[in-house]
């Protein structure tokens, strides 16, 4: 017989799981959002880091699986990014061709790809059990702080990346006080100005989105070998996108884009518990269909008319 | 005559993009540690063998005018990629109008197809209007219709519209009566194939380049304020071509269900190389031509059909297919970069003349 | 002592225009040294060049007695040569203080010393205060030329061009802007800036040298000179024999285009447009005479219905063309020539078929009537109007809108970017139009062109008409009077 203490306990763990849950969560998407934010900062939106993350989750998962090496699996998972990265820079920095179409023709490759790969390596018809790794990253807690009874277990135990995802929104927030921060203003605002004042826009666009292949390589890579360990096709299921969408709702500003991602993945979070939940006369489906319409909605509420940097997207050709 | 030119290049860079595609997947499928040879020789058996037409034909079907859609709106610059989401609203809409009109005798089709359009067309209205009036990007927009999409046809398929009779998520079967007949005997090839061949291609073309209204869209598609400068109701005309894109996907997942399938199921779409997606590769490989669009969805759903073979033949991963036409979609963007540099050349030798 | 020097440049453009054509010039160390010459003489061509923004064909570039070559501007930067361009080099969306930074970049400079430099130099050449922390598009003109030259002399630039700096500045802030070029040479630097106006030049030169059609007419010492009647000798010429005639005409009864009390603001919302009453009759051009940025753009686009007035009334009386100045708005590139020929005449009903289709041969037929009204020469009406050259581009749109135009015309800028030939074969159709009773609102920023085709000239200035000239009042220098003072 449930006495109200136990409802209680019970209650204190869902809420807990559930913002432990947020923090932890969020990780894959906060890292994403960040430096694409840089990088539309810098004049270029990047539709393939859904692609990127996507190839990070299964090159980790892959390495993991027949080395155990979950640092190899890291690696690997920074570097195939990148290529992808490299792949989207070369076709619209070096061609000019359209950004948006480019992006999300490398997403539909990536996809294709993963997926071919998956089941070339484990047969077309996967088994009831997925294959799957033994370990996983493994949460890093942080001497004294997370002994701090509640707040310590919530907020100081977790995997070292969503220390450094947190870091990285301050990170940003001072890099655009910096001179490089002005130079990437300058290339995101007006590229022709910028090259005329001596700025070698293309080169700093290249870097840009070489680093934010890695990342999202790496962010890929914690949903197969941190939070999962199995790989599904299209993990990341529009992930990407959704850290684009919330860019244009924190109003390209770093200090904002923390709470939105974070409110989004509540929201996540909050519909995967509905599912576990069984509630029987909710249908999973729209459950699972929440994020999505959360994020359309979002941007009818939020996201009018919202000017971002004005060269965005747009082919820049190096006039002689 | 210079214009002969152009031509040429542009049809001698399809045929590189497509064989550079073919060239890639073989490099990955002798990585894995397959033939490619062998793999290919298969693919093309299970397309174009003379037996195997009809049934080509029926695969290219929903590409085609899924296709043919987004011809209409990336003319309009409107980046329509939720086509899979309104394909498959047009398929469930389709099948629930049959299921509820079963016992009506009378042929009603027709009412069935026009409905799964309007359900496509209403699946592409929210972006479309997002766009216009808040500049909301469109690609966002509709990708997450699609994930919606699928998770209702998901809800609707094993919930209120399940098949009381069968194992799988899907509707039960659409009487014969209501049903697209079969027109080749002993074979698939129904009354939609020859509708959406015959009909809608003609109709697309002289819609899009022998209108008033298609030179709109085109106009618009060049530069928003040219057209702006010409008096051209942007907004409609934007809203117009997504709607009219939304339509077609959606019309085509009504002849799926209907003709083919003769049920709504969640699998409408192959899900290794789903119409949706695959028909911004055809589209972008015809250089937005709709006639051209016609012999390309030819070609990729025989590439469909042969995966299948393959897999069966030569134990390829029917993925194949995905990669090969995405690869496609990457070779044709740097051709339209090619083709553009080429064209330089090409009138500055005639300029000489 | 001579600081930079030009030797036997010349300068082609891709398509055949020869912008400079063997020119020679040299710059002395503390001068201020005016480079005269008309819309496209090539002085702009020759600044680029000697700033490094192009290269030339031909020719050698000296700095300081030794021979260098230019990669790019910062090249020339590097041996302290900087320009100030027309339409500048400033962000308009970032602060004056970060475009002083991003020309600064390659020198560590803290933030608290750069804004005492900076305030140095103000001081140092009387700048009245300027918010540093407000974004550029917020600054006028003459702040924005300001901040570029302080930028360029923070770089320790020693020698400044400066591309038509008067321009886009009223009088009052012209004539403070020339003693600026006086105290500049004071500190040390040497100033050539390119100019179509005579008085500037004579006003603060020390030496003046006179382009015209990318050569080199003359170097002349400012004391040579003794009257604007020798410039203006150099300056023009040949343009005397495609002269086109010009009958009096006389209006009658309802005006074809009435703006009353009109109010317009730009994309910023500043407002450009600030109280301007007009009429066009039947058979007139009015000429809007005016420096760019006064008020002409957003009084055209308020005309032809592409930005709301904010208040105001405007009433038009007939059928409406359009010539726009800024060509892109005129064409889809994309398309054909045979398509560009009708995209403004969209509704006409020479162009449709039956249910909505287009009726080819009528296109066809109009097209071909075009290329042949303007002397295009092009392969075929299939290509592509981006494979266009820009003086193609300008026929099609102007022989489309001339052809077409029944009863009203707006024509910005229709000569520019056209040969000679082609220019005169316009302005005789113009006139021509208006012999048959159309109205045409004529905005060209060539003086001699309005004052040869217009009936009325009204002069724009700070977004008002300030004075209308009827045809023997007009007097080139009464008229620059007005739109500079």
């Amino acid at each position: 017989m449930e006495d109200s203490g136990e409802v209680e306990e019970e209650m204190n763990d869902v809420v807990f799981g559930l913002i432990y849950s947020s923090i932890s969560l969020a990780t894959p998407i906060l890292l994403v959002s960040i430096i694409e934010l840089i990088v539309e900062k810098g004049g270029v939106l990047n539709l393939s880091i859904e692609g990127s993350m996507l190839i990070g989750a299964f090159s980790a998962f892959m390495v993991a699986y027949y080395t155990d090496n979950l640092i190899y699996a890291s690696i690997t998972a920074a570097f195939s990014g990148l290529l992808l990265c490299l792949l989207f820079a070369f076709l619209t920095i070096a061609l000019a061709l359209d950004q948006m179409v480019t992006g999300i023709a490398l997403n539909l490759l990536a996809l294709g790809v993963t997926s071919y790969l998956y089941r070339a390596s484990f047969g077309w018809y996967v088994s009831p059990i997925p294959p799957h790794i033994e370990k996983t990253i493994a949460t890093l807690e942080i001497p004294v702080l997370s002994k701090i009874p509640l707040i310590g277990e919530l907020l100081f135990n977790h995997i070292p990346h969503t220390y450094i995802a947190f870091i990285m929104v301050f990170i940003c927030w001072f890099l655009f006080k910096t001179d490089l921060g002005l130079k990437i203003r300058a290339i995101g605002e007006d590229p022709e100005i910028a090259e005329a004042l001596g700025i070698n826009v293309n080169v700093l666009r290249y870097i840009l989105l070489l680093v934010e292949g890695a990342i999202a390589g790496i962010s890929g890579s914690l949903l197969s070998i941190a939070y999962y360990n199995m790989f599904l096709d299209n993990m990341t299921s529009g992930r990407g996108y959704v850290a684009i969408a919330l860019i244009i709702l924190a109003r390209w500003n770093p200090l904002l884009l923390l709470p939105a991602v974070y409110f989004f993945n509540f929201v996540d979070v909050l519909q995967l518990r509905i599912q576990a939940s069984g509630l029987a006369w909710f249908p999973y489906q729209f459950s699972l269909m929440l994020p999505y319409l959360f994020t359309i909605l979002a941007l009818f509420i939020m996201g009018r008319r919202v000017r971002g940097p004005s060269s965005l997207a747009k082919p820049y050709k190096k006039l002689r | 005559m210079s214009i002969n030119y152009l031509l040429l290049t542009r049809f001698l860079l399809i045929l590189v993009v497509i064989g550079s595609a073919f060239i890639v997947g073989g490099i990955i499928i002798a990585l894995c540690g397959g033939n490619a040879l062998l793999a290919f020789y298969w693919l093309f058996q299970g397309a174009f063998t003379p037996m195997l037409i009809p049934e080509t034909l029926v695969r290219a079907t929903p590409l085609l005018l899924i296709s043919e859609g987004l011809v209409v709106a990336f003319s309009a610059r409107m980046w329509n990629i939720g086509a899979e989401g309104q394909f498959y609203m047009g398929g469930i809409s389709a099948a629930i109008f049959c299921i509820i009109f079963k016992y009506f005798t009378i042929p009603m089709q027709p009412i069935a197809l026009l409905l799964a359009g309007l359900s496509g067309a209403l699946w592409a209205l929210a972006p479309s209007i997002l766009k216009v009036r808040y500049g909301i990007n469109e690609i966002i927009t509709t990708l997450m219709l699609n994930y919606i999409a699928m998770y209702f046809v998901s809800y609707l398929l094993q919930g209120p519209f399940r098949d009381p009779v069968s194992m799988f998520p899907e509707t039960e079967s659409i009487p014969l009566h209501l049903q697209i007949p079969v027109v080749v005997g002993g074979t698939r090839l129904h009354l939609g194939v020859v509708f959406s061949f015959f009909v809608i291609v003609p109709v697309t073309y002289y819609f899009l380049e022998r209108t008033n209204y298609g030179l709109r869209i085109k106009i618009l598609g060049s530069s928003s304020r040219v057209a702006q400068y010409s008096k051209i109701h942007c907004d409609k005309v934007m809203i117009q071509s997504m709607l009219i894109s939304g339509f077609l996907a959606g019309l085509a997942g009504g002849i799926e269900v209907l003709a083919v399938q003769h049920k709504m199921r969640l699998e409408l779409s192959p899900s290794y190389c789903q119409y949706g997606y695959t028909g911004i590769a055809v589209a972008l490989l015809s250089y937005l031509n709709p006639i051209l669009t016609m012999f390309i969805s030819i070609f990729i759903g025989g590439l469909i059909n042969g995966s299948m073979t393959m897999h069966r033949m030569a134990s390829i991963p029917v993925g194949m297919a995905n990669i090969i036409q995405s690869l496609i979609i990457v070779f044709i963007l740097i051709g339209y970069y090619v083709e553009d540099k080429l064209s330089w050349r090409i009138l500055e030798r005639l300029r000489r003349k | 002592m001579i600081v930079v020097e030009l030797r036997n440049i010349t300068k082609i453009y891709p398509g055949g225009i020869v912008a400079n054509n063997n020119v020679n010039f040299d710059l002395k160390k503390g001068e201020i040294h005016v480079l005269l010459g008309e819309n496209g003489a090539g002085k702009t061509t020759l600044m680029k060049i000697m700033s490094g923004c192009l290269t030339p064909n031909k020719g050698s570039i000296i700095v300081n007695g030794r021979n260098v070559f230019f990669k790019s501007s910062m090249d020339a930067l590097k041996h302290g040569i900087g320009m100030v361009h027309q339409n500048f080099t400033l962000i308009p969306t970032m602060t004056a203080l970060e475009n002083i930074k991003l020309g600064l970049m390659d020198k560590k400079i803290k933030v608290d010393d750069l804004v005492r430099d900076v305030e140095n130099i103000f001081s140092k050449l009387s700048f009245p205060r300027i918010d540093l922390n407000s974004p550029v598009y917020m600054l006028s003109t003459g702040e924005k030329q300001k901040i570029e030259i302080t930028r360029l002399l923070l770089r320790g630039v020693k020698v400044l061009i400066l591309d038509e700096p008067t321009s886009m500045l009223c009088g009052f802030e012209a004539d403070k802007f020339l003693d600026l070029l006086r105290l500049l040479t004071l500190e040390g630097c040497s100033v050539v800036f390119t100019t179509h106006k005579i008085r500037e030049a004579m006003k603060v030169s020390d030496r003046i040298t006179v382009m015209k059609n990318g050569r080199v007419i003359t170097t002349l010492k400012r004391e040579d000179v003794k009257s604007e009647d020798d410039l203006v000798k150099l300056m023009i010429g040949e343009k005397i024999e495609m002269k086109t005639v010009k009958h009096e005409v006389q209006f009658d009864g309802t005006p074809l285009l009435l703006v009353r009390n009109l109010v317009v603001a730009d994309d910023q919302g500043v407002v450009k447009v600030k109280n301007i009453s007009l009429e066009l009759h039947r058979g007139e051009i009015l000429g809007i005479a005016g420096v760019e940025g006064n008020g002409q753009k957003e009084l055209v686009e308020a005309i032809i219905g592409f930005k709301k007035p904010l208040s105001g009334e405007l009433i038009i009386n007939g059928d409406l063309r359009y010539i726009p100045s800024e060509r892109e708005l005129g064409v889809a590139q994309s398309l054909s020539v045979l398509v560009n020929s009708i995209i403004r005449s969209l509704n006409d009903m020479d162009f449709k078929g039956k249910w909505g289709t287009i009726n080819m041969s009528g296109v066809k037929k109009f097209s071909e009537e075009i290329i042949s009204f303007m002397n295009m020469n092009i392969p075929s009406l299939n290509m592509l109007v981006k494979h266009l050259s820009g003086g193609n581009i300008v026929r099609l749109i102007v022989g489309r809108e001339i052809l077409k135009t029944r009863e009203i015309l707006i024509a910005e800028q229709p000569t520019a970017g056209l040969d000679v030939r082609s220019a005169y074969l316009v302005r005789r159709n113009l006139i021509e139009l208006a012999s048959r009773g159309v109205g045409i609102l004529l905005v060209s920023s060539d003086l001699d062109e309005i004052m040869e085709l217009s009936d009325r000239i009204a002069v724009i200035r700070n977004g008002e008409i300030v004075k209308v000239f009827s045809r023997n009042e007009a007097d080139p220098k009464l008229i620059g009077a007005y739109m500079l003072e």
